[in-house]
């Protein structure tokens, strides 16, 4: 490198290379003016030689949904071929599920009757009804986010009889039944609903975000 | 407060003893607050502003843009901050500072990486002593980079002004209120940019340049105490 | 007009489920007992140019207070007391749900509740601000201003505005010949006369348990809230319900005994800090 960094932590404008030693990475960007490389974050450099990228790792992760990101939402409202909910953050499930980060206001997402990973429904809210609390999967990184419930993991996790609003315990994959009063309802059921140990930890991660 | 005789001494001296070109004592701390995702303090003298940043978020309908994110930036002094108790409703001259503030901000800040989201930035001044809106800008520059919104650089403020005909950097309230001039200015001294200028006063073509420059010098050593302010804010962050 | 609050939490629902699964073990989340307030820092004269001021941090929540005294002309009704005036501004850079406007129900609420407690016990001596009786008297601005959000904003603002008061100084004024009083930038070192110091105590109520000094999640799970404001010889001097829900008059009953006790606790800290700053002042000479 022709530069001389005198720091790996870079903050937002600082040179970090010329155009011609490197390609720009994420948290990097081309100042056209004059050809160099600059950093847009508070972050640490990080160099891959052999694609000759150069990157800033921010301090911070912005509190906002990636592609491929696992999100907790609360269903909204559900029409004829769409589902819309409302995001609250984002979740990592391995090792273990907790929160990655809490939004401070929800986000709008979509879920579209193609994204569902089920053929045969009569109608959406056979898949979640307004009011559940879902796992979902990011397929779009701009906002409105579009999501997916493609895979086992995806789908409800809470659920509130319709009946008499006592929280639903799982049956199987497909059905949800009230211990106050009976009801049976029909849901697509993320399987970490089902599995207790993993519902004992998205209650702990839930009650206490990081 | 009386208009003082004199504003520099014989010696060259200011009323507060600092030479011209010379600044008030600085103080920048970021990270202060624990619900805001990006906050800073900093004081120039007995100016003490403090500011804050939520989002990218999610716009309203009516502000949302399909193509970058939105800014939102409220100035505005508290009661305590001022010689009188000032009332907490919105003046016309805090919209004013709103607006300006925000133009200074929208060129260094990477918009199009959020679209259909706005970033709120919060002013809030706490105590005054002359360049408010000036400290409130490199504030507002050092939350932003602690929330980790992307920019493209970072900006500092200060004001230039005019005193028995000599220009002066960083004006208290005394040389704000009975000075000649008064030159608030905004700038990214990394890409060279001037992002605010305002000038309330009366300056020859000359003087109007030199307070530039003189602003010029002024912002670059503001700056590098912003970069080494979020260095060791990063390093803190890491030892945890 | 006031209207229930329509933003539905829903991760709060579930919380509060585990949030209960504790407290029936004993415990709350962050690991306090039921009856203790969370860590306080009291900082005094963090304003230069102010005649009082304050910064407390009770856990996460910072308030600070600042106080302007001005001349001006006493109410009509009282022509021999001065005219002390407490405002609130929920600022929105505090928290993502305050947002800028006029104050809302909140913060009027929670500055008249401020003001109601120091006013009736006469915690301020307003005899004592008289300059010219039935024309001149002294102002007291008293403004709270909420710089971070995480419950429990009465304790919070009454200790900053008791730590404020308790420290502030007069200003130097002159009368001039056409009767008008002039104040001089210099503050004088006469601190404002105070009667007595008044403590608030917040507890929430979650089903059937009481919690002292609630933090932001605590609140908005809570079923509702007490605000009780002591002087320091325990006599009772304000209260508020606030939020929706309500209580038995045994809840009531043990909702003053507990919050008694805090109250001898946010003492004992506004003390301390009070020492401090006077051990303070007397290195700086």
């Amino acid at each position: 490198m022709s530069f001389s960094l005198k720091n790996d932590v870079v903050v937002p404008g600082e040179i970090v290379a010329q155009q011609e030693e490197f390609v720009e990475g994420e948290g990097v960007y081309v100042d056209q003016e004059t050809g160099f490389l600059r950093s847009a974050f508070l972050g640490k450099i990080a160099i891959d030689l052999n694609n000759k990228m150069i990157s800033v790792n921010t301090h911070k992760k912005l509190k906002l949904p990636k592609k491929n990101s696992i999100v907790l939402c609360s269903v909204s409202s559900v029409k004829e071929n769409i589902i819309f909910v409302d995001i609250f953050g984002v979740i990592v499930l391995y090792p273990r599920p907790k929160w990655e980060h809490e939004f401070s206001s929800p986000l709008s997402g979509a879920i579209l009757s193609n994204q569902i990973g089920i053929d045969k429904y009569n109608d959406l809210t056979e898949i979640v009804k307004p009011g559940d609390i879902i796992l979902a999967k990011v397929i779009s990184s701009t906002n409105p986010f579009n999501l997916s419930l493609k895979g086992p993991q995806f789908g409800v996790i809470y659920s509130m009889c319709s009946k008499c609003g006592e929280v639903m315990t799982p049956i199987n994959n497909d059905q949800l039944k009230c211990p106050k009063c009976g009801n049976v309802e029909k849901r697509k059921i993320s399987n970490l609903a089902t599995s207790k140990l993993l519902k004992i930890d998205m209650k702990k991660t839930i009650m206490i975000p990081p | 407060m009386a208009r003082p005789q004199r504003f520099i001494d014989d010696e060259g001296k200011r009323l507060d003893g600092r030479k011209p070109d010379e600044i008030r004592p600085v103080k920048m701390q970021v990270g202060v607050l624990s619900n805001a995702d990006g906050s800073a303090l900093v004081e120039y003298g007995l100016t003490k502003v403090l500011a804050a940043v939520y989002g990218p978020k999610e716009s309203q309908k009516s502000i949302s843009l399909p193509d970058r994110a939105s800014l939102r930036v409220r100035y505005h002094m508290a009661p305590f901050s001022t010689e009188e108790r000032k009332n907490p409703a919105p003046s016309r001259r805090e919209v004013e500072l709103s607006k300006v503030l925000r133009e200074s901000l929208e060129p260094i800040v990477i918009t199009d990486y959020f679209p259909r989201t706005s970033i709120d930035i919060f002013i809030e001044v706490l105590q005054s002593d002359g360049g408010t809106r000036t400290v409130g800008a490199t504030a507002a520059s050092l939350a932003l980079a602690d929330a980790g919104i992307p920019m493209k650089a970072l900006v500092a403020g200060v004001a230039i002004g005019k005193v028995d005909n000599v220009l002066i950097v960083d004006l208290n309230e005394v040389e704000d209120m009975y000075g000649d001039a008064d030159m608030p200015i905004v700038a990214a001294p990394d890409l060279g940019q001037i992002t605010l200028y305002q000038l309330n006063g009366v300056l020859s073509k000359e003087e109007f340049h030199n307070a530039i420059d003189m602003a010029m010098k002024v912002i670059n050593k503001l700056v590098d105490i912003e970069k080494e302010t979020l260095r060791n804010s990063y390093k803190e962050a890491g030892e945890e | 007009m006031s209207t229930t609050p329509f933003r539905v939490q829903i991760i709060p629902k579930i919380k509060k489920e585990s949030y209960l699964n504790l407290y029936r073990k004993g415990q709350r989340a962050d690991e306090r007992d039921f009856y203790s307030p969370r860590k306080i820092s009291i900082q005094t004269n963090v304003l230069e140019k102010a005649n009082g001021s304050s910064l407390v941090k009770l856990g996460n929540t910072q308030v600070m207070a600042g106080i302007k005294i001005e001349p001006g002309e006493p109410f009509f009704d009282t022509p021999d007391q001065g005219v002390l005036q407490v405002h609130a501004e929920l600022v929105p850079l505090a928290s993502p749900q305050f947002e800028p406007g006029p104050p809302d129900e909140n913060s009027i609420e929670l500055a008249r509740v401020i003001d109601r407690s120091l006013r009736d016990p006469k915690a301020v001596d307003l005899n004592s601000l008289v300059i010219r009786p039935g024309d001149k008297v002294w102002m007291i601005w008293l403004d709270l201003y909420i710089l971070d959000y995480d419950g429990n904003l009465f304790d919070a603002s009454m200790l900053a505005a008791m730590a404020a008061l308790l420290t502030a100084k007069m200003p130097e004024y002159e009368e001039l010949e056409t009767g008008e009083i002039k104040i001089s930038k210099n503050i004088s070192n006469n601190p404002i006369k105070i009667n007595k110091k008044v403590v608030t105590v917040t507890t929430a109520k979650v089903e059937n348990y009481i919690l002292v000094d609630p933090n932001l999640d605590e609140e908005i799970i809570s079923d509702t809230k007490s605000v009780i404001a002591f002087d320091e010889q325990g006599n009772i001097v304000g209260a508020q319900k606030t939020g929706m829900g309500s209580l038995s008059q045994e809840e009531i009953d043990n909702i003053i005994n507990v919050s008694s006790s805090a109250a001898q606790v946010y003492f004992k800290l506004l003390n301390d800090a009070l020492k401090s700053e006077v051990k303070e002042e007397k290195g700086d000479k």
